[in-house]
């Protein structure tokens, strides 16, 4: 169980921080407002599923009237007809989940635009001044996921039953690889190039004719996307859409500890940063008795262990565990392979015109 | 708290305030560092090539700040609850008081700091009369949009607003456009 928790974990921050890496390492964006599409995503994951299942199985009128105070019920009787219709669920879980990334790219859009042709520390300010507002709408508005309280979500694996959480961390698994994959790809892509370009001087970038606030918006949204993918994929493993857990700290602090430790700039880093950074906090957590030495309350030994390695590695080495490296566009034996061609032909020709 | 605790507090921060701003006003504008510390925010390459020290001058100014914000964080709790979120609540309104005066200007961030507060405040209450107390609860949010607006259509803050062109244009209704 410590395992498979973990493993979720990992992929989950692992799509969030990717999302981080593209926006942050690629094209330069320091974006502080994660949250904002993370807290989208699961929001829809907790107003859109149980009204969809609520109308496809026709749960009784009386009920569907108040969705949030009748949650427990509703939530109850969709997970029984979900175990007989497998196929329903899995809808409901790819419907929400492209909802989910469209809501993520919009607020990413809505909270760049006012900021988005100013210098780049004036973006971070408005991103970061933004990033909570949905989570106070949230916390306040009881019909979007049940104020304060939260709101349960239907389980959409509930047909799997004791293998739930096996199979649920199979599948986190490969979303995290498949974005793992599809972003390396961006990454070696003459787009990336363009990123990186407008990254390091946005004036030369922008006399190559790029248009460096469309480009940035696009990167924004995009990155708002994965991030709202991330999110729904949190909301759908703990199966509970509450403001208070969508928090400042978790979802954009510590994907930014993660980022910097791994390696700013390389996916490959990312994903080991994020492997180091989940377990150590699960550690902690699991382990947390055996710490009773320590002269203070446990709690605080996660915070202070964050706080001091970001600092360390701040000191000792900036660029994190694995530093950015020239991305290869093709194989490194392919490209062997051509610089072996032109040189004997180079020699060749030096033979001839001797 | 009684009425003459009240006078007395206000008293002391706002005498406080003034105080802070005269001072910094004199060195950022008067004194070979504040002259400095301004070159390094500018270009920090030509900042060091005349033989400032760019990395001094930036732990100063991080010095100056740190300092200034304990004095506000010593305040704070004889007026609010104090609590460990507290600078966490708070994080969001002092960006959008900042950029809504302008950073360029010390005295903008006093400006955009009374603007927030009161339209925080008093635009709640206003808001509440109309619509009902359920718009209470979202005060945090009107800040962001004060923002929102200060970048879409002042972006360096209202301390760097043209007054006097803007005024012209509403007295003559754009003739003076015309006539440059």
């Amino acid at each position: 169980m410590f395992i498979i928790d973990l493993i979720a974990l990992f992929a989950i921050y692992l799509i969030l921080n990717l999302s981080l890496n593209l926006q942050l390492g690629y094209a330069g964006i320091p974006n502080f407002g994660l949250v904002l599409a993370v807290t989208g995503g699961a929001f829809t994951v907790g107003w859109l599923p149980i009204r969809l299942c609520t109308w496809i199985f026709n749960i009784d009128s009386q009920l569907g009237g108040n969705i949030v105070k009748n949650n427990a019920i509703i939530v109850s009787q969709i997970n029984l007809q979900i175990q007989s219709q497998p196929l329903i669920g899995l809808g409901v879980f790819i419907l929400t989940l492209i909802v989910a990334m469209g809501v993520g790219g919009f607020l990413g859009f809505v909270s760049s635009y006012p900021a988005i042709r100013l210098r780049a520390d004036y973006l971070a300010i408005t991103l970061l001044a933004l990033g909570e507002v949905l989570s106070i709408i949230g916390r306040n508005y009881e019909p979007l996921v049940g104020g304060v309280i939260g709101i349960a979500v239907p389980d959409v694996w509930s047909w799997l039953g004791r293998n739930r959480f096996t199979l649920i961390t199979v599948v986190l698994l490969a979303a995290a690889i498949g974005t793992f994959l599809i972003l390396e790809v961006l990454a070696r892509s003459p787009l990336c190039r363009t990123f990186r370009a407008m990254r390091d001087n946005e004036v030369v970038a922008s006399s190559m004719g790029k248009d460096v606030a469309r480009i940035r918006l696009e990167v924004l949204v995009l990155g708002s996307m994965i991030s709202g993918l991330a999110g729904a994929l949190y909301a759908f493993y703990t199966c509970y859409v509450g403001p208070a857990v969508y928090g400042r700290l978790e979802w954009t602090f510590l994907p930014w500890l993660m980022v910097i430790f791994g390696g700013v700039g390389n996916n490959f880093g990312v994903a080991l940063g994020t492997l180091i950074f989940i377990t150590l906090r699960k550690l902690i957590v699991y382990y947390k008795y055996s710490f009773a030495f320590l002269p203070f309350d446990v709690v605080w030994l996660e915070y202070l262990l964050l706080g001091s390695i970001i600092l360390l590695i701040l000191i000792f080495r900036p660029s994190g565990i694995l530093k950015e490296t020239p991305s290869q566009t093709i194989p490194q034996a392919r490209l062997e392979k051509i610089v072996g061609e032109v040189s004997r032909k180079e020699s060749e020709r030096q033979m001839e015109s001797v | 708290m009684n009425f003459w605790a009240n006078q007395a507090f206000f008293g002391t921060s706002v005498s406080l305030l003034i105080g802070f701003l005269m001072v910094l006003y004199f060195i950022l504008n008067y004194t070979k560092i504040g002259v400095a510390l301004k070159a390094c925010v500018c270009n920090p390459m030509l900042a060091s090539i005349s033989g400032i020290n760019v990395k001094y001058s930036n732990i100063l100014s991080w010095l100056i700040s740190g300092g200034l914000g304990g004095v506000a964080g010593g305040l704070l709790p004889l007026w609010v609850q104090g609590k460990p979120v507290l600078g966490d609540s708070l994080l969001a309104i002092m960006f959008c008081a900042s950029i809504v005066g302008g950073v360029e200007e010390i005295y903008g961030t006093v400006l955009g700091g009374f603007l927030v507060g009161f339209t925080q405040i008093l635009g709640t209450s206003a808001l509440s009369l109309i619509l009902g107390p359920a718009v209470i609860p979202y005060k945090t949010i009107v800040p962001m949009i004060i923002l929102i607006l200060t970048l879409l259509f002042a972006p360096n803050g209202i301390a760097k607003v043209n007054w006097k062109k803007i005024l012209t244009i509403a007295k003559f209704g754009g003739a003076s456009k015309r006539k440059a």
